[in-house]
């Protein structure tokens, strides 16, 4: 039975906040961490009986510390500015990653989870391997770009789905997340000119029709996701129903009508 | 003296470790695996992997096993350099182009979490949470180390202490780790454990301060990069916290940095004060720092029986106090 705990989500969210505050209270951009993923995970280790909370709970931190030291890894700036803020800024986001990265290591050996490790490994390799391939924009078309961002979000969880042998929401939860990224990189383009998906579609397109492209986008990914999520199991109704209610909300906020609707 | 020398028994098992390593980076993507390569094939001592396998010597050295150990510890030290590199803004390592330099940072990067990620698989097959428990502490710590050391930058009030801890985060504790490892992979008795670790963590003090005295002393050539470079980035080494007792020479780098600090050349009092520092009795001091250190390796030593691996590990010492680069 799966039990949906939102105090749980947000312990979690915090702790992480918190300790990357603690070591880096300088830095000016806090880590974006993803409600959905630890969600998705609090949902998959729910499926193992054998897991105490407390080990539950140092799992997920261990695995959020990964997510979260990948994506401040994608904000190092490219540029080189010597002794400067901006500077600094770029070395923090550095050496926040990294350690990010050892905390994840340490706790999931603490747990002595050995076999996740090298899972969740395998997850970062893959996730280098697309970033490398979206960075050097060896993409063929935007449906190839989408379904390798599509991949690069979802492969820690996918990754770990599997291990723990839970694989009836693999396509919810990767077009779950594609969703909310597209949402994000619309907002932060819109709100500091910034979005690495509309940076590269706008090499060879024009960037208004590009936003426009990505927009439209959305309303068929959420209508298959009504779809998806409606055909979830019976064992995990509960994030079916809480699913369905957030895409209802999604949908009605962002004026789109889905089937139901 | 030449450090292959000391260990040219192992040259085979290295060797093997060497086309493990390569095969280990050989990405699907052409720039991943390209920049995963070079960084390899730059050189570099592989000091790491040799004190793995030397440690496992003292117990059931199975290469088999051992070898995933000894690449993991040199694609970790890898994986940290080059994302060393992009905070240093670096151009050249050993001589040759970085990541950063010849792609850029966002290379550099993917490349480094890449070889994170590959150095931990490979060490997934070693099924000890011990072991795992000591190395991720180990890399925690190295990052740390590396905070410090920004947050240090430019600071002339630190102490002995402050650069102790961050040089045996930064360095001591991975070369440490690597010995304590190999030793148990290998199921060596505990005391010989317990001297390994404790000789790479001498080892690896005294060879950050030879490291540090060197960046003073070496040629650009040898370096790989102009003398002074450390100084020249803010960061306070133990030749010139010896140097900073004096109060007059502390004015005079403080008002050095105010000036040069985010300037794109070095200024001429910078590297003045760098050549005063090369031509004082600080490096000697240091020397002496040092020399304490390989001391306390040495003693550790003398729990274990002797062996040809053991020969190995004090030459390495040996060399270590003498090295010129």
């Amino acid at each position: 039975m799966i039990d949906l705990d939102p105090k749980f989500i947000q312990k979690i969210k915090d702790h992480i906040i918190q300790f990357a505050d603690e070591k880096f209270g300088d830095i000016k951009r806090e880590p974006v961490l993803s409600e959905d993923k630890i969600l998705f995970l609090d949902t998959i280790l729910d499926y193992s009986d054998n897991l105490a909370r407390k080990e539950k709970e140092q799992i997920i931190q261990a695995i959020m510390y990964v997510q979260t030291a990948l994506d401040i890894h994608d904000f190092v700036s490219i540029h080189s500015y010597k002794h400067d803020q901006i500077n600094q800024q770029k070395q923090m986001n550095v050496l926040v990653g990294d350690l990010l990265s050892g905390k994840f290591y340490h706790n999931l050996s603490r747990v002595e989870y050995i076999d996740l490790i090298e899972v969740i490994a395998g997850a970062i390799r893959t996730i280098n391997e697309r970033k490398m391939m979206i960075y050097h924009s060896d993409i063929h078309s935007i449906e190839h770009l989408i379904e390798e961002m599509k991949e690069v979000e979802s492969a820690i969880v996918i990754h770990v789905a599997e291990y723990f042998k839970m694989t009836e929401h693999h396509d919810v939860i990767k077009n779950w997340l594609l969703m909310k990224r597209l949402f994000l990189e619309l907002k932060t383009y819109a709100q500091e000119q910034k979005s690495a998906v509309i940076t590269l579609l706008s090499q060879s397109n024009n960037e208004d029709d590009v936003i426009r492209m990505v927009e439209n986008m959305i309303p068929g990914i959420m209508i298959r996701l009504e779809s998806l999520i409606q055909s979830l199991p019976l064992h995990l109704n509960e994030l079916r129903m809480f699913l369905m209610n957030e895409l209802k909300r999604i949908s009605q906020k962002q004026g789109i009508l889905l089937e139901e609707g | 003296m030449k450090l292959p020398l000391s260990y040219k028994f192992l040259n085979h098992d290295l060797d093997i470790i060497e086309s493990e390593l390569l095969y280990t980076v050989k990405a699907d993507h052409p720039v991943l695996r390209a920049a995963s390569t070079q960084l390899l094939k730059a050189g570099g001592k592989r000091i790491r992997p040799v004190f793995v396998l030397l440690a496992a010597k003292f117990g059931h050295y199975d290469l088999e096993k051992i070898k995933h150990v000894a690449s993991s510890f040199e694609l970790m030290h890898m994986a940290s350099l080059v994302h060393d590199d992009v905070i240093d803004d670096a151009e050249l390592r050993r001589g040759h182009e970085t990541i950063n330099a010849k792609w850029d940072n966002r290379v550099s990067m993917y490349t480094g979490d890449y070889m994170f990620a590959r150095a931990l698989e490979i060490l997934s097959v070693i099924q000890n949470p011990k072991a795992h428990l000591i190395l991720s502490n180990t890399i925690v710590e190295l990052a740390q180390g590396e905070i410090e050391q920004l947050k240090d930058q430019y600071n002339l009030d630190q102490n002995f202490r402050n650069y102790l801890r961050r040089i045996k985060r930064k360095t001591a504790l991975l070369i440490a780790s690597s010995c304590h490892l190999g030793a148990i992979v290998a199921d060596a008795p505990a005391d010989y454990q317990k001297a390994l670790a404790k000789y790479g963590y001498y080892i690896g003090m005294s060879y950050q301060i030879i490291d540090d005295i060197l960046d003073f002393t070496a040629t650009p050539e040898k370096l790989g990069k102009p003398a002074g470079s450390d100084l020249f980035q803010g960061n306070i080494t133990l030749p010139v916290l010896y140097k900073l007792e004096d109060t007059s020479f502390k004015q005079r780098l403080a008002s050095s940095f105010e000036q040069s600090r985010g300037q794109a050349v070095v200024s001429k009092d910078l590297a003045d004060i760098v050549e005063e520092i090369k031509q004082s009795d600080v490096i000697e001091k240091s020397f002496r720092v040092s020399e304490l250190y390989l001391q306390k390796a040495y003693k550790q030593l003398e729990v274990l029986p002797q062996s040809k691996a053991k020969k190995a590990l004090m030459d390495i010492a040996k060399y270590i106090g003498k090295r010129s680069y």
